[in-house]
């Protein structure tokens, strides 16, 4: 497991004097950080990259859009500010979806929108990730989405990644909540389908809570606003020897508790891929 | 085409008239897109629940990121995250290059409106329209240290540190003043 940096937390502004507090307390192995939270004061992520390992995390570079010209000077100008974000944090890794938040002629979803898993769109990401990857300097990973539907096309999520990862070397971030929010809805089983994912190019996990959609109690919502479900930890020790995590990030939005709880729930979860100790949530 | 089908599905996600057209005629109602029988197939085979639910979520999604950033506003007006649903229905957000947050963006994109909504609203508080103004301004100033100015109709100095302190004030004064918000919060004077 060498190169795992160890379990750590999303970092949200209301959890930052906790983060710099120089107390007793839990501290997360690993920091990950959104670039747009330092968009407007850049040198504020200093502190925090001095402390922490950082990988920083995208929700805006809107990846599987094939923008215009006037998107794409937009976007150009984005990007600008995340690599300005990620020199002064020093990340290990930079991530973002496999998905896209506005359309090519810059209508902004404000969230997460499939892609459909095509040949061009493979061609596309390959050409776009490939591009990120040497303006950033680092290793690129994407993400799984919780997906609201599935469009039908030349492969399926599993198999595309494999495919992108093998054209550009790029990473794989495998939201293990994402996938039980998505066995539940779509009806499959996760554990069986995390085995489709190309294992070895899992550099990354994300845990988050979920809950029970209100309008249809069959379905489940991505919603970062509670504890990890046990279906998610269940996932990690399927991981340990396959994929060469560097980190483990438990989300939290809304609801936010106590800076030591996260820690304790990413702590957990870097023991269950590690398999260095029985797991006492599971024992209890 | 790719680019198109995007399109297509980013207009699937946000115009419930084109929704509600691909329901009723199907693929016509796609016909302002250059998509390939393919795409257009797959555009077809997205349950229409589950399209309603996403583009619900979005509109939901986005009331609650500009609550987020208004919560002096939303005290005042617990109205404003469905009044600002229903303009987001009307007129999709459109990316732009930033360093606001997607609640600030939002509210300074659609402020003229919901001010001029707020202020025709005999419901609401007279003052609303202008605390909603001054906050944004204020907060947008705040986040991007730009200069921003506006001129309102009453008196918020008070109303600004009741509302901080838990308070609702039911009367407040008339006044003709100029604000000018910078990185250092709103100034107020005489108009």
């Amino acid at each position: 497991m060498s190169g795992f940096l160890g379990g750590g937390v999303g970092y949200r502004h209301r959890l930052r004097a906790q983060l710099l507090d120089d107390g007793p307390g839990p501290r997360p192995a690993v920091l990950e950080v959104m670039p747009d939270h330092f968009f407007s004061a850049p040198a504020a992520v200093e502190p925090l990259a001095d402390r922490y390992p950082i990988v920083l995390h995208d929700v805006g570079l809107s990846l599987g859009t094939l923008p215009d010209a006037a998107t794409a000077a937009l976007e150009e100008r984005r990007l600008e500010r995340v690599l300005e974000v990620v020199r002064r944090a020093r990340p290990r890794l930079l991530s973002d979806h496999l998905a896209l938040t506005r359309s090519p002629a810059g209508v902004d979803l404000g969230h997460l929108l499939p892609l459909r898993y095509t040949r061009a769109m493979l061609d596309h990401l390959t050409e776009r990730v490939d591009r990120l990857q040497h303006r950033a300097g680092l290793p690129v990973l994407l993400e799984n989405i919780a997906a609201p539907f599935v469009l039908p096309g030349d492969h399926d999520e599993a198999d595309f990644l494999g495919r992108l990862a093998a054209r550009t070397g790029c990473g794989v971030l495998l939201d293990l909540s994402n996938l039980v929010v998505n066995a539940r809805n779509g009806e499959f089983a996760a554990g069986r389908r995390l085995l489709d994912y190309p294992l070895s190019a899992v550099m990354q996990v994300h845990l988050a809570g979920a809950r029970t959609d209100p309008t249809d109690p069959r379905r489940l919502i991505d919603s970062h606003d509670g504890p990890v479900a046990e279906d998610s930890f269940a996932l990690l020790p399927v991981l340990r020897g396959r994929a060469p995590l560097r980190a483990i990030i438990v989300e939290r939005d809304d609801r936010l508790p106590p800076l030591a709880e996260l820690c304790a729930e990413a702590a957990r979860a870097a023991a269950l891929y590690l398999g260095d100790r029985p797991d006492p949530e599971a024992a209890a | 085409m790719l680019a198109d089908l995007e399109e297509a599905l980013c207009a699937l996600c946000t115009d419930a008239g084109l929704r509600r057209r691909l329901q009723k005629d199907g693929g016509p109602a796609l016909a302002a897109f250059a998509l390939t029988p393919d795409e257009r197939a797959a555009l077809l085979s997205i349950p229409a629940a589950a399209l309603d639910r996403y583009a619900g979520s979005l509109l939901g999604k986005r009331s609650d990121e500009l609550a987020a950033a208004l919560p002096l506003s939303v005290k005042v007006v617990p109205s404003l995250p469905s009044r600002y649903r229903r303009l987001l229905a009307r007129a999709p957000a459109r990316f732009e290059e930033s360093v606001l947050g997607p609640g600030l963006r939002e509210g300074l994109r659609l402020l003229p409106v919901l001010r001029a909504e707020l202020d025709a609203d005999e419901g609401e508080a007279p003052w609303a329209g202008d605390l909603v103004a001054v906050e944004v301004l204020r907060a947008a100033s705040r986040a991007d240290q730009e200069v921003r100015t506006a001129r309102v109709r009453h008196d918020l100095r008070p109303v600004l540190i009741d509302l901080r302190r838990g308070l609702v004030p039911t009367e407040v004064a008339a006044a003709r003043l100029a604000v000018r918000c910078d990185g250092t919060g709103a100034r107020f004077r005489d108009a």
